[in-house]
């Protein structure tokens, strides 16, 4: 499971990385060809205006599976299946009092503005279009603003997923909504057109920004699927390749075969994102609360107090950090270095009010690393590396309102059932 | 409703419309292909500036003109 972080966090080690990914898809030609596809997309329309990739339901499922594509293609290059695409959540940088001097447009990392543009990695020189010319940016030209954090808000708050007709008309849509054509540019169109320059036409996977913008609407589309899951729409009657079932072009011949319902869980398709909310599958809008207070150094048998919330404030937000062997760590975003603990010694078979001892240690050890199982639903189960097949177990029968303490049990249990599978809500 | 061609001049570049729901228009001799998106009412450079749309192909073509030909590095 590789953990895909906000690009304010990546170190400039991992900023180098994504630099260097892209750059070695560029030399063999396999950047280019994204370029294309994304380009041929856009001319595979169908009769309600929609095309393969846009302006249907459709535009979520296909640009995971695009973005993924590159993502893939860069742990190839670089030799490094742990390589995770960073997403950029514009949203913050909206409420910068000048976004273009946010930290995704440093000279080491996607560089700035101009035309064309003469800063960073891909500067006039650096970097060649397809099928020609040079990068160019021209921030706030067109539209003077980001998509605002409330624009955000809203956008997850809409329900259903989609709706008839299924294009730019569609409302209330969250598909619709996150693409941005209800009184667009909005979201991530907005997104393009803030941007300008070369992300304007449809070559816009031109300038690598585009993977990070589109790696934050999957982020947001996961938030989404957290809170209404197994909710994609249309089942059927929606335009060819939108329907859950119908093949997306071009990935529709007999060796490349995907659909949107190939693409809705995606932890099993490899990736979480690096902060969420760990909501109970089986206790709705029950989360893991991590009180850390006072849990200032390592102490043996951990201290602190996990248990249940209902609702995710800040002391319900985790940070995975990924860890050298592929699992990850789980520490609190309310207490710094704080991390979640399992002890699940003597947890050896399945016990009705489960096991073991779950709490806080500072720093990550053995005890404090984890594998996230993805189950096929969507869901994860949380499996100690310790104390392998010992899982976390949350029993949130009697969490129905907000409580000061929280209330609830989290322990261990050996192997996974309903009770041990939660879904990920990325903050 | 009006189905002639109608020429302007912006910022130096001539821009050719013909009809009210064309599926191309001109600048400077260069072909934009356009869609009318009968969903919103407004109008689609779908190749040039597919994530905006406008209220009409005038406006759409400025915007064509100025910020995606215009800005065009090689």
């Amino acid at each position: 499971m590789i953990v895909r972080k906000n690009v304010i966090r990546l170190t400039a080690a991992e900023k180098a990385k994504y630099v260097n990914g892209v750059k070695a898809l560029k030399a063999n030609g396999n950047y280019n060809q994204l370029v294309k596809t994304h380009d041929d997309a856009m001319m595979h329309t169908t009769p309600n205006g929609s095309n393969a990739a846009h302006q249907g339901p459709a535009f979520l499922p296909w640009h995971r599976e695009f973005i993924l594509r590159l993502e893939k293609g860069i742990q190839q290059a670089l030799g490094d299946p742990q390589f995770a695409l960073p997403y950029w959540d514009w949203a913050a940088d909206s409420a910068l009092p000048n976004p273009a001097t946010a930290p995704v447009w440093a000279t080491d990392f996607m560089g700035g503005n101009g035309n064309p543009v003469t800063t960073g990695p891909f500067r006039n020189g650096q970097w060649t279009l397809f099928p020609s010319g040079n990068l160019v940016r021209q921030f706030g030209l067109n539209v003077g603003t980001l998509p605002t954090k409330a624009d955000v808000a809203a956008a997850l708050a809409t329900t259903p997923y989609d709706a008839a007709p299924w294009n730019t008309g569609s409302n209330p849509s969250f598909r619709n909504r996150v693409e941005g054509w209800i009184n667009g540019p909005q979201m991530h169109n907005r997104v393009h057109v803030w941007i300008g320059g070369s992300m304007l036409p449809m070559t816009s996977p031109n300038d690598p920004v585009f993977y990070l913008n589109h790696c934050n609407e999957d982020r947001l589309w996961a938030a989404w699927q957290c809170l209404n899951p197994n909710s994609y729409l249309p089942v059927t009657g929606g335009p060819s390749g939108h329907n859950l079932n119908d093949l997306m072009w071009p990935w529709n011949t007999a060796t490349d075969k995907r659909r949107p319902a190939n693409e809705l869980d995606y932890p099993s398709l490899g990736y979480v994102y690096d902060i969420a909310a760990i909501r109970s599958a089986q206790f709705p809008n029950a989360y893991l609360r991590m009180d850390g207070t006072g849990v200032t150094g390592f102490v043996g048998p951990g201290a602190g107090t996990v248990n249940c919330q209902f609702g995710a404030g800040s002391w319900e937000k985790f940070l995975f950090v990924p860890q050298s062997d592929g699992s990850v760590a789980i520490g609190s975003l309310q207490f710094p270095g704080v991390f979640l603990r399992m002890d699940g010694t003597g947890v050896t078979g399945f016990t009705g009010p489960g096991g073991g001892q779950i709490n806080c240690q500072f720093g990550a050890g053995a005890w404090e690393k984890f594998k996230l199982v993805p189950q096929g639903d969507g869901t994860v189960a949380i499996e100690s590396v310790q104390f392998p097949n010992v899982f976390l177990r949350m029993d949130a029968s009697n969490v129905t309102q907000f409580s000061g303490p929280g209330s609830g049990i989290v322990n261990c249990q050996f192997g996974a059932g309903a009770w041990e599978k939660f879904r990920l809500l990325p903050n | 409703m009006s189905t002639g061609k109608k020429e302007l001049t912006h910022n130096g570049k001539k821009i050719v419309i013909e009809g009210d729901k064309p599926s191309a228009i001109t600048i400077d001799d260069e072909s934009i292909p356009v869609r009318f998106d009968d969903a919103t009412g407004r109008y689609i450079a779908t190749t040039h500036s597919p994530y905006t749309s406008f209220d009409n192909l005038a406006d759409l073509a400025k915007h064509v003109a100025d910020h995606v030909i215009g800005q065009r590095s090689n």
